[in-house]
């Protein structure tokens, strides 16, 4: 079984690397191989959370999925780009560094992919309008959502699946990873500030045609919008709360999503066919083959390596943290930081039964959330997220501005797309590895 | 009933190489929906309509609702047209159009016409060079007046 489970996991690994393959159909092959196999039973793949399909992941991507469908068709993410256009008074850099910071608040409460497919068409008709190279704006935007996106429990799905795993709560993202990335976004913007303040350039023509845009034509559907923002507040207010009520965050997702359903008049069928069920299929499958491999002990294998090289006590993790952020940050610039995620969850949980439960004698969620393991999972989202960043592969977002770029007849080669990229990852990791170290084991808070 | 008896012959052809300007040139002195890309030869390559046209011309990031917030278009269009005046008539063309030959039944253009949802079928001889094409309009007033209405019947 062991090695069985072994090939599935590296020959679906390899495939969904080359890209030869679409990755949905990779995952559900390889999910559906784990079962006829028989390395987990039917059972284990949907019924356990530790070897099978993490229902909490999925019913907080497809609800969050469904409240992004439904504020879409009110135009309010038009609105809200064309009003910080012209909140920039048609200075290029301010625009740009509004647009940034507009995508990385976007992008921590709702899915990259989303904000940047929303913001990218305004970006191109303001680049147009100020007759400026749109390039830089879209990469910046990209690389802004998936820094956003690391700040809370919902803005990323690697964040969505290690909150799920160690069983942390949305308030916890907050305090641990919002200041790291505010850390990050203004070092950040300050950089930026230097490579692009000087260089772009618009005349006052350009800047008039800006600001007698007018935003509010943009609106379609008032009421619409009240009923979704109303919904949305109350459930980040409930993501806020669930920890303290005793709710998983996919409960309070749905109860916002199947509201927004009921008092919106939408038709279902509409605002289901929206919903990317490529990529929920995506993580099923790769929680099964993932499940098989803990069954057959290839996680546990690769925790005792890990054991072996960082040596964690049960009072440090510090290597294993330092560690972590470096490896995540390279890997998911490579391969797609979700199904590594999906790798490394069990591996750290595996760790920390054999590291903290002895001496602590606590299990589950108790043991994962232990002060002395916490940095450790903070260094793999940190990681984990900001490393997508790196190359025009490295995360959906980066893939879409690419495409997107490509039709306006503005192709990004993978060496532009690492000009930008690559230095901002190198730059945000080191903030990142800084952060963990200071924060937890000089200052210790 | 034969197609050759209801095709057009007059039809606005243009080589492989002009550009989106001169393809808007031929478009305007046609009366046909489509202009026609052929070969030296005569061969027929793609065929341009005016959805083609408009779609090389309108930025595709542009929907209904965001150009409300735009004060005016002069300058986006200026800088649309600007940016595809150039553009070679082989990256707008449709190369996958189907086609009928003259001494093909009249039904089957008919059915052509109604199965693809497009308004006019291009006829092609045995070479594939374009000698006629095939309307929505030439078939209902061929029928109109072939039917025996006159008559009538």
């Amino acid at each position: 079984m062991f090695w069985t489970a072994t090939a599935i996991f590296v020959c679906a690994y390899a495939v969904i690397v080359s890209e030869k393959i679409n990755k949905t159909k990779v995952a559900l092959f390889g999910a559906a191989l784990t079962l006829a196999l028989k390395v987990l039973t039917q059972h284990d793949a949907l019924h356990d959370v530790d070897l099978g399909v993490d229902w909490n992941v999925i019913f907080l991507l497809i609800s969050m999925m469904i409240i992004v469908n439904i504020m879409t068709k009110t135009g309010v993410f038009q609105y809200v780009a064309v009003k910080a256009a012209k909140l920039g008074r048609g200075e290029p850099f301010a625009i740009m560094a509004i647009f940034a910071v507009v995508t990385a608040v976007s992008s921590a409460f709702l899915d990259n992919v989303t904000t940047v497919l929303l913001l990218a068409p305004v970006t191109l008709l303001v680049a147009k309008e100020l007759e400026i190279d749109p390039v830089p704006y879209l990469i910046t935007e990209a690389l802004a959502s998936n820094i956003g996106g690391t700040a809370t429990l919902i803005g990323d799905p690697p964040n969505i699946m290690i909150a799920s795993k160690a069983g942390l709560d949305f308030v916890d993202f907050l305090i641990h990873l919002a200041p790291a990335i505010v850390v990050i976004m203004i070092a950040w913007m300050l950089c930026w500030k230097i490579v692009f303040g000087k260089r772009l350039h618009v005349g006052e023509k350009q800047k008039a045609r800006i600001l007698a845009m007018n935003e509010n034509a943009l609106i379609k559907d008032a009421k619409l919008l009240t009923k979704s923002l109303v919904v949305l507040v109350l459930t980040i207010l409930g993501f806020m709360l669930h920890g303290f009520l005793g709710y998983e965050p996919a409960t309070v997702a749905l109860l916002g999503a199947s509201t927004l359903l009921l008092i919106s008049g939408e038709d279902p069928q509409k605002v289901f066919e929206e919903v990317e069920w490529p990529t929920i299929f995506f993580f099923m499958g790769l929680f099964i083959i993932i499940g098989g491999t803990v069954k057959a002990g290839l996680i546990e294998y690769f925790s005792q390596k890990v054991i072996a090289l960082t040596h964690p006590t049960q009072d440090s993790m510090l290597v294993l943290s330092m560690v972590m952020v470096w490896f995540s940050g390279i890997a998911s610039a490579i391969v797609d930081n979700i199904p590594f995620v999906a790798t490394m969850n069990p591996l750290l949980a595996e760790l920390a039964d054999k590291v903290l439960g002895p001496a602590t004698g606590l299990t589950g969620s108790a043991l994962y959330t232990h002060p002395t393991m916490l940095p450790v999972w903070w260094s793999l989202a940190l990681g984990a997220c900001l490393g997508g960043n790196g190359t025009a592969i490295g995360a959906s977002a980066n893939v879409i501005v690419v495409g997107l770029a490509g039709k306006a007849g503005q192709h990004i080669s993978f060496g532009r797309f690492l000009k930008y990229g690559a230095p901002v990852t190198f730059g945000t990791i080191v903030i990142s590895m800084l952060y963990i170290y200071l924060r937890y084991y000089v200052l210790g808070v | 009933m034969r197609i050759r008896n209801m095709m057009h012959d007059s039809l606005a052809t243009v080589g492989p190489d002009v550009t989106f300007a001169e393809l808007l040139l031929a478009y305007r002195d046609t009366d046909s929906r489509l202009v026609y890309v052929v070969s030296p030869e005569g061969k027929l390559l793609g065929v341009v309509s005016s959805y083609d046209i408009l779609r090389a011309m309108f930025p595709f990031y542009l929907d209904s609702n965001l150009v409300k917030a735009l004060p005016d278009d002069a300058s986006v269009i200026r800088q649309a047209f600007s940016g595809c005046k150039g553009q070679p008539v082989s990256e707008i063309m449709t190369t996958d159009f189907v086609a009928v030959g003259p001494d093909d039944l009249f039904l089957e253009a008919e059915a052509l016409i109604a199965e693809r949802g497009v308004n006019v079928l291009p006829v092609l001889d045995d070479q594939g060079k374009l000698v006629g094409e095939v309307s929505r309009r030439a078939i209902l007033k061929y029928l109109a007046a072939h039917c025996g209405l006159d008559a009538g019947e």
